[in-house]
């Protein structure tokens, strides 16, 4: 039977336009008022097919989904073109033409069954049958549809061509406008810091300019490198491959009052590729290990509820759609409350937590991103303790 | 695009990459239904190997719809795939 899911919103664009979505599969479609006669044909007739209804009838659509994070990690993640006014030239379907576009879409759907067994990982770069996780979607539409390599389009999302400034996205509004400030707080000079999964090391740096003295480690070399060609006084970067059995043995036992981690962690939850090498124990007791006794762990990383939740509302006045907390499908960020309960059963106790906010002066540059980030937190920080007994 | 004459074959390439990678059947007719993408035989950066390496040998180029085709999933399936673009993409 021919229906539409309980999963689909249809949002105002202007222009007596609308935007069918599918929050789930996060596919969209652009339709105007005469797409409501049809849906409310087919609600009323579900299996019978639209056409004698209409035959004289014409649908148009637009073709207005993309995958929006090409444009960054940080980027508007809702999945289409907002700009009515820029939308490409509409197509104009017959009845049976709109109902197998609205089918490819997952507006419309006729195998309640078949669909729902969409929501499952991917088996491989090439499955389309199955949804998958973030990663799974991001890595197949680079790597396959784009040709592109993930770790140059990493690189290039983030930073400036020079790899020294971050690009004037959420990462600069809100990352690294609130650690900066952080980080002179909480860095006293002569503080010994160790980096874990430094990347470019963009963070050390800083956090070397607060006055610490900085190891940066990670466990690819071509960041290393990049990270030694622009060390700031303060800061050394070696290749150790965090998270594997001794992979961190040259960093001496408690060698450091604190140890940083951003967007690294989420990793050890959810692997980024079926052959990633990430343990949380081994991670966990290195950074027991390397912390002085009263050191803190520190790591910031993408907010488990609303980074990667569409934009949706007033630019001014956003709402987002959650669709799954406890059993994650799409999402590749644990819990908060799996968060604390792996580090506390690892013999850390947490002393700290904050959800980073962005820099007014954004409101200037990107006046969605600014206002969804500053009512739905894209990162948190959490500040640990090694405990003198692991319980 | 035009094809050139130097070309291989699309069988001879589609199967010379595969059989690099991991056992494919031999019968004919159990080739062309080997679902070689269910396999297991290829990684994921094999299957973007062997997407370019195709592209580049056989001059053609896959489109998305392509790639998301059910054709694209078997040996049978690709192989035709290859062909039908060839002759499409030598008319262009």
């Amino acid at each position: 039977v021919t229906k539409l899911p309980g999963d689909v919103l249809a949002l105002p664009a202007g222009d007596g336009r609308w935007v069918l979505m599918n929050v789930f599969t996060r596919t969209c479609l652009g339709v105007d008022r005469a797409m409501f006669d049809l849906l409310g044909w087919i609600a009323q007739h579900g299996e019978d097919l639209p056409g004698p209804a209409f035959p004289e009838r014409r649908f148009p659509v637009w073709a207005i989904e993309w995958f929006s994070n090409e444009a960054g990690l940080l980027a508007d993640p809702t999945r289409y073109r907002r700009d009515a006014a820029r939308w490409p030239e509409s197509e104009q379907l017959t009845a049976e033409g709109a109902v197998e576009r609205l089918k490819r879409h997952f507006l419309l759907i006729d195998d309640a069954r078949a669909y729902e067994q969409r929501f499952a990982p991917k088996t491989t770069l090439a499955d389309w049958d199955h949804v998958g996780n973030f990663h799974q979607q991001l890595g197949q539409h680079l790597m396959l549809l784009q040709r592109v390599d993930p770790n140059k389009w990493w690189l290039a999302q983030k930073f400036e061509a020079d790899f020294v400034r971050v690009r004037n996205t959420l990462y600069k509004a809100v990352q690294e406008h609130s650690l900066r400030g952080y980080f002179s707080r909480r860095f006293s000079p002569g503080a010994d810091v160790v980096d874990i999964g430094c990347g470019t090391g963009f963070y050390s740096n800083l956090i070397a300019g607060a006055g610490a003295r900085v190891l940066g480690v990670d466990p690819s070399r071509h960041f290393v490198d990049i990270a030694r060609q622009h060390a700031a006084p303060g800061a050394r970067y070696e290749v150790l491959p965090a998270g594997s059995p001794g992979g961190l043995d040259s960093i001496p036992t408690a060698s450091a009052d604190f140890v940083f981690m951003s967007d690294a962690l989420l990793f050890y939850f959810v692997p980024a590729t079926p052959t990633q090498v990430a343990d949380l124990d081994v991670l966990m007791r290195d950074i027991r290990r390397i912390l002085r006794p009263q050191g803190s762990f520190i790591s910031v990383e993408p907010h488990p509820t609303y980074w990667l939740a569409p934009w949706l509302g007033d630019v001014r006045r956003p709402f987002t759609v959650l669709t799954e907390h406890l059993t994650r499908a799409f999402s590749v960020t644990p819990t908060i409350a799996q968060f604390i309960q792996s580090v506390t059963q690892r013999g850390f106790a947490v002393t700290w937590m904050d959800e980073l906010r962005p820099d007014p002066a954004f409101a200037e540059i990107d006046e969605r991103a600014f206002h969804f980030a500053r009512q739905f937190p894209l990162w948190q920080l959490f500040e640990m303790t090694p405990r003198s007994s692991t319980a | 695009m035009s094809m050139s004459t130097s070309a291989p074959a699309a069988k001879d390439a589609v199967l010379s990459f595969l059989r690099s990678r991991g056992a494919v059947p031999n019968g004919d007719a159990q080739l062309r239904q080997f679902a070689y993408l269910d396999q297991g035989i290829l990684d994921s950066f094999g299957i973007v190997e062997m997407v370019t390496e195709l592209e580049s040998q056989l001059e053609v180029r896959f489109s998305p719809g392509d790639l998301q085709s059910s054709e694209f999933r078997t040996v049978g399936g690709l192989i035709d795939l290859i062909e039908r673009l060839r002759r499409e993409q030598a008319r262009d």
